[in-house]
C-alpha cells in the first residue's frame, strides 16, 4: 500500500525553515517519497515567501493605527446613538399602543351608547397616557445618563 | 539574561481580559507599542495574504483590516506567539469572508508568465509557485502556506481556519499531493 504520511515530515519542514539539515535526514529524503514531496512543495513555498517578504513593504504602522482610531470613533458614535434609536422605537410603539387602546375604548363606549360616559373616563385615560409617557421619558433619561456616566468614567480612567 | 524580541512584544501586548477592566484595549496599547508589534508581524502576514490571494492591493487592504480588528476587538492577554497566531486567524477569517462574498476568488495569472522564460531562477520560481497556486483552491493555498511557510501544527491550522485537526491532516495531504504534481514538472525543467 502506498504511504501518504511520514512521521518525519515535520522534521523536513523545520530543516527547510531553519536551513539546518542533517546527513541522516538527507539520507531519509532520498528514500521517502512523502518527505521528498514535502520538500518540493515546502521548499518552493518558502523560497517564494522569502522573496515576497523582501520585495514587499507593508503599509506604515501609523497609517494602520489611524485607520483603527477612525474605526474606534465610528464604533463609539454608533454606540452613543444606539439608545436614541432604541428610545425612538419604544416611543413609536407606545404611541401606537396608546392610540389603539384609545380608539378601542372610544368605540366600545360608542357601541353601548355610553358616549356621554366616555367623558367621565377621559380623566382616567389621560392619566394612564401620562403615566406611560413619564415611564418612557424616565427610562430613556436613565439609559442616556447611565451611558454618559459610563463614557465619562472610561475617559477619566485613561 | 538577554530579552528575546518575542518576549519584548509579549510584555507589551498585555490585553485586558475583562470587558469592564478597561474602557478600551486601544487605550491600553499606545502607538509606539503597536509599532513594535506591527514591525514584528506585518511582513509575514502580508506575504501570507499576497501568497494566498495573488494580489498585492487586496493583501494590503486585508492586512490593514487585520490589525484594525486586533486593536478594536480587545482580545485577552496573550504572548507574542499567541498574538501572531491570533493575527493569522483574523487574516484567514477575512480571506474566507471575502471568498464567501464571491470577491476575487480567482487567483490572477502571473504577469511574468506571458513573457519569455527568464534567466533569473528566482523569478522563474515565483512564476512556478504562482502558477501552481492559481490552479489550487483558496483553502488549499491557505493550508499549504500556514503549514509549510509558517510552520504551524495541524492543531494551530485547525484553530486558524475553523476546521478540525483531522480535516486539516486530510486536506493538507491532498493539497500537498496536488501542489507537488503542479510543481514537479517545473522542477524537472529547471
Amino acid at each position: 500500500m502506498k504511504r501518504n504520511r511520514c512521521e518525519r515530515e515535520i522534521e523536513v519542514v523545520d530543516a527547510l525553515r531553519t536551513g539546518a539539515s542533517t546527513a541522516e535526514l538527507d539520507g531519509h529524503l532520498r528514500t521517502c517519497a512523502v518527505c521528498a514531496e514535502t520538500r518540493l512543495v515546502a521548499g518552493s513555498l518558502l523560497r517564494s515567501a522569502a522573496a515576497l517578504r523582501t520585495q514587499q513593504e507593508p503599509p506604515l504602522a501609523g497609517q494602520v493605527w489611524r485607520r483603527a482610531q477612525a474605526r474606534k470613533q465610528e464604533m463609539a458614535l454608533r454606540r452613543a446613538t444606539r439608545p436614541l434609536i432604541f428610545m425612538r422605537a419604544v416611543s413609536v410603539v407606545c404611541v401606537i399602543a396608546f392610540a389603539a387602546w384609545l380608539l378601542h375604548s372610544f368605540w366600545r363606549f360608542a357601541d353601548r351608547g355610553l358616549i356621554g360616559g366616555w367623558g367621565a373616563m377621559a380623566a382616567q385615560t389621560a392619566a394612564a397616557g401620562a403615566a406611560i409617557a413619564v415611564a418612557c421619558i424616565a427610562a430613556g433619561a436613565w439609559y442616556l445618563l447611565h451611558e454618559d456616566k459610563r463614557q465619562n468614567g472610561a475617559i477619566s480612567s485613561t | 539574561m538577554p530579552m528575546h524580541k518575542s518576549d519584548a512584544i509579549a510584555a507589551q501586548v498585555a490585553w485586558p481580559d475583562q470587558e469592564g477592566a478597561a474602557a478600551d484595549a486601544m487605550d491600553e496599547i499606545d502607538e509606539q507599542e503597536f509599532q513594535s508589534v506591527y514591525d514584528a508581524t506585518a511582513r509575514p502576514i502580508l506575504a501570507y495574504l499576497t501568497g494566498v490571494t495573488g494580489r498585492r492591493d487586496v493583501a494590503d487592504d486585508l492586512l490593514q483590516e487585520t490589525y484594525c480588528r486586533l486593536l478594536v476587538r480587545r482580545p485577552p492577554a496573550m504572548d507574542a506567539e499567541g498574538t501572531r497566531r491570533y493575527l493569522f486567524r483574523i487574516a484567514s477569517n477575512l480571506l474566507r469572508d471575502r471568498w464567501r462574498r464571491g470577491e476575487d476568488r480567482a487567483y490572477p495569472e502571473p504577469a511574468e508568465a506571458a513573457s519569455p522564460p527568464n534567466a533569473d531562477t528566482q523569478v522563474n520560481l515565483q512564476i512556478d509557485v504562482r502558477t501552481a497556486m492559481r490552479a489550487m483552491k483558496p483553502r488549499e493555498r491557505e493550508l499549504l502556506w500556514l503549514a509549510y511557510v509558517e510552520g504551524m501544527s495541524h492543531a494551530e491550522i485547525a484553530e486558524a481556519m475553523g476546521l478540525s485537526a483531522m480535516s486539516v491532516r486530510l486536506l493538507l495531504f491532498r493539497a500537498r499531493k496536488r501542489a507537488a504534481g503542479l510543481l514537479r514538472p517545473a522542477e524537472e525543467r529547471a
